[in-house]
């Protein structure tokens, strides 16, 4: 069957070596190499689940009076927005669990993005031929994170009104610009006119996504042309790679965890409530509620603007640089400039500029991993400043206090993990031993004579 | 500009607030007489605090009748809306009567015209001078002290 389409193919393409050869390319074993793939296949259910949604949203700030099929707020005043998410949710056959799944997917893409940013970086995946994919991977990782906003932004409830209105601010505290910026982009002061919901729509349905697809092809097309990188093993060299051929092996197997993503996404979606924007209630720019918490992967910014103190420099009749500039703007800045000049850094300071097809273990690079440690230690710590209103709610621990512990350790314990990265790694070095199982030992070998060798 | 001289403060319906229905330590949103509510400089927040607590800056007095203070209810850091007000009922006082926004939790000192006194914020919270006419209705007594809502590179207090 597979011979008949490749002939069929071929007499009409006269590519049968192409084809042969992307039959034959090599995908070497290791788990820690799906978290890509995982990726890749939420992006594929957030398409699907997304094309059905966009059958039934409204992207209208028109005010309208609710009768929906939700009780508690029949009369009140909302957007078109808004009452199309409710009426998706309640009354349009599975639309309720397209939109969980559309949601649950968006949190999970981020999640096995990061992880295999970390991946990649620990591995030293990056260096030397396949700096190319790894810039198009940060870039996507940024592309995510705004899709992600801007997709919940959309449903005009209290929750994404009161994003929209931080997003705002961020904007606006751009040192110079930001306020033309700001009043351009929402097409007037906040919370804007209605066509600033068509900007964000078309956004969020047709421009990051395709920008993501475009992306997303270049990356797979440079993996091709470079090949996957491998561990080194008792087989693999630089000059080889080992591992199971996409025909007739790994097609399958990755087809399954595409299935496999896809069923777990929709069990999530289908038995596990997300963002009842119900219970939120309409956006009003003087409402707002208490314990608010966006999604996930927005929690660093929001430790950021939080843990930053109330510096507000000013010369004269100007602000030179607003509060929300400080942690809306300059750190994911630097947290991406420092992801995007990380390569070139590597390079400089080892002097290495060399080909590498095999990877570092985390422990081979101890400097680097010492580095990385600290780095996504220091994001980390931020991170989980954003949630200090939360561990107030459930631990009684003062909210204040939090945030004056968090904004000494986020520069104490980066280092202090750095190091202790580093020395585990000079240590694991020197033992060879397995970082969770201890010692290994040798390997024993039967001889011939039935004695051991 | 929502406020002006005269402007009359009203609840959501759109009925005049009287400075008789403001308890100490209570916390009522208002908005300014017929401006669309969307706007950012519509929303207030009137609290009341005993006349004795006020530190209110020389140049506010008068600006809080029987200890009624009004203050823009947009946060200076980030635009969301201050929709908390901690208010402590019994001794020991640990903390003082604030204004708290639930985003990033920038606190205002009601007392001292809105000071930040903890969280991100770069600048005070804009106070409405407020009068209470022959009615017993709630009057801007002038305009905002600040601009409202987040800073930005023009901003000028």
């Amino acid at each position: 069957m597979i011979y008949r389409l490749v002939r069929y193919l071929d007499t009409r393409t006269g590519q049968a070596p192409l084809i042969k050869r992307l039959l034959r390319y090599v995908f070497p074993d290791h788990w820690s190499f799906l978290l890509g793939e995982i990726a890749l296949y939420c992006f594929v259910v957030l398409v699907g689940t997304g094309i059905y949604l966009t059958f039934f949203f409204d992207a209208s700030s028109r005010e309208v009076v609710y009768h929906g099929a939700y009780a508690p707020l029949h009369g009140q005043q909302v957007s078109e927005a808004y009452r199309s998410v409710l009426d998706l949710s309640f009354r349009t056959k599975a639309g309720l669990l397209m939109r969980q799944t559309h949601h649950w997917a968006a949190d999970v893409f981020l999640v096995a993005i990061t992880l295999h940013v970390l991946r990649v970086f620990f591995t030293g995946a990056f260096r030397k031929p396949r700096e190319l994919t790894y810039y198009v991977g940060v870039l996507m990782l940024a592309l995510a994170l705004f899709e992600g906003f801007a997709g919940y932004s959309l449903a005009d409830d209290l929750l994404s009104g009161m994003g929209l209105a931080i997003a705002y601010s961020v904007v606006l505290a751009i040192p110079f610009v930001g306020g033309n910026l700001a009043l351009a982009i929402w097409h007037g002061p906040f919370p804007g006119t209605t066509e600033f919901f068509s900007r964000l729509y078309i956004a969020h349905v047709l421009l990051v996504p395709v920008a993501i697809g475009v992306l997303l092809s270049i990356h797979v097309v440079s993996i091709v042309f470079t090949h996957h990188s491998q561990f080194r093993g008792s087989r693999e060299r630089e000059d080889n790679v080992v591992g199971t051929p996409l025909w007739p092996g790994y097609l399958f197997r990755t087809l399954g965890l595409g299935f496999a993503v896809t069923a777990v996404l929709f069990l999530l979606g289908g038995l596990i409530q997300i963002n009842p924007v119900w219970e939120w209630g309409p956006f009003r720019p003087d409402l707002s509620t208490n314990g608010a918490q966006p999604d996930w992967y927005l929690g660093w910014l929001i430790g950021a603007l939080r843990l930053v103190p109330g510096w507000e420099p000013r010369a004269g009749n100007y602000t030179l640089i607003p509060n929300a500039f400080w942690g809306g703007v300059l750190f994911p800045m630097v947290v991406f400039g420092a992801l995007f000049l990380w390569p070139s850094l590597e390079r400089l300071i080892t002097g290495d500029r060399g080909y590498h097809h095999l990877l570092d273990r985390p422990r081979d690079a101890p400097w680097r991993t010492g580095i990385g440690v600290g780095f996504f230690t220091w994001v980390g710590m931020v991170f989980f400043a954003g949630s200090s209103d939360r561990v107030f709610v459930e631990l009684h621990i003062s909210y204040t206090s939090q945030i004056h512990v968090y904004q000494v350790a986020v520069f104490v314990l980066p280092f202090l993990a750095g190091w202790i990265a580093k020395r585990w790694c000079e240590q694991l070095l020197r033992s060879e031993a397995h970082p969770l199982r201890g010692p290994g030992g040798g390997r024993v070998r039967r001889t011939e004579r039935g004695g051991f060798g | 500009m929502a406020w002006s001289r005269g402007r009359r403060l009203v609840d959501e319906s759109g009925r005049p607030l009287r400075a008789d229905e403001i308890a100490v330590g209570s916390m009522t949103p208002a908005f300014a007489e017929g401006v669309d509510k969307k706007r950012l400089d519509a929303a207030l927040i009137v609290v009341r605090l005993h006349e004795h607590d006020l530190e209110l800056p020389r140049d506010r007095s008068g600006w809080a009748p029987s200890g009624i203070l009004a203050f823009s209810k947009i946060c200076t850091h980030a635009g969301c809306a201050v929709s908390m007000f901690r208010y402590p009922l019994y001794a020991p006082h640990t903390s003082k009567p604030a204004l708290v926004c639930p985003c990033h939790y920038s606190t205002f000192d009601p007392a001292a015209g809105g000071k930040v006194i903890f969280g991100p914020a770069g600048r005070p919270l804009p106070q409405l001078p407020v009068a209470v006419d022959e009615r017993g209705e709630l009057r801007a007594a002038g305009p905002m002290s600040g601009a409202v809502g987040p800073s930005w590179w023009g901003v000028d207090e």
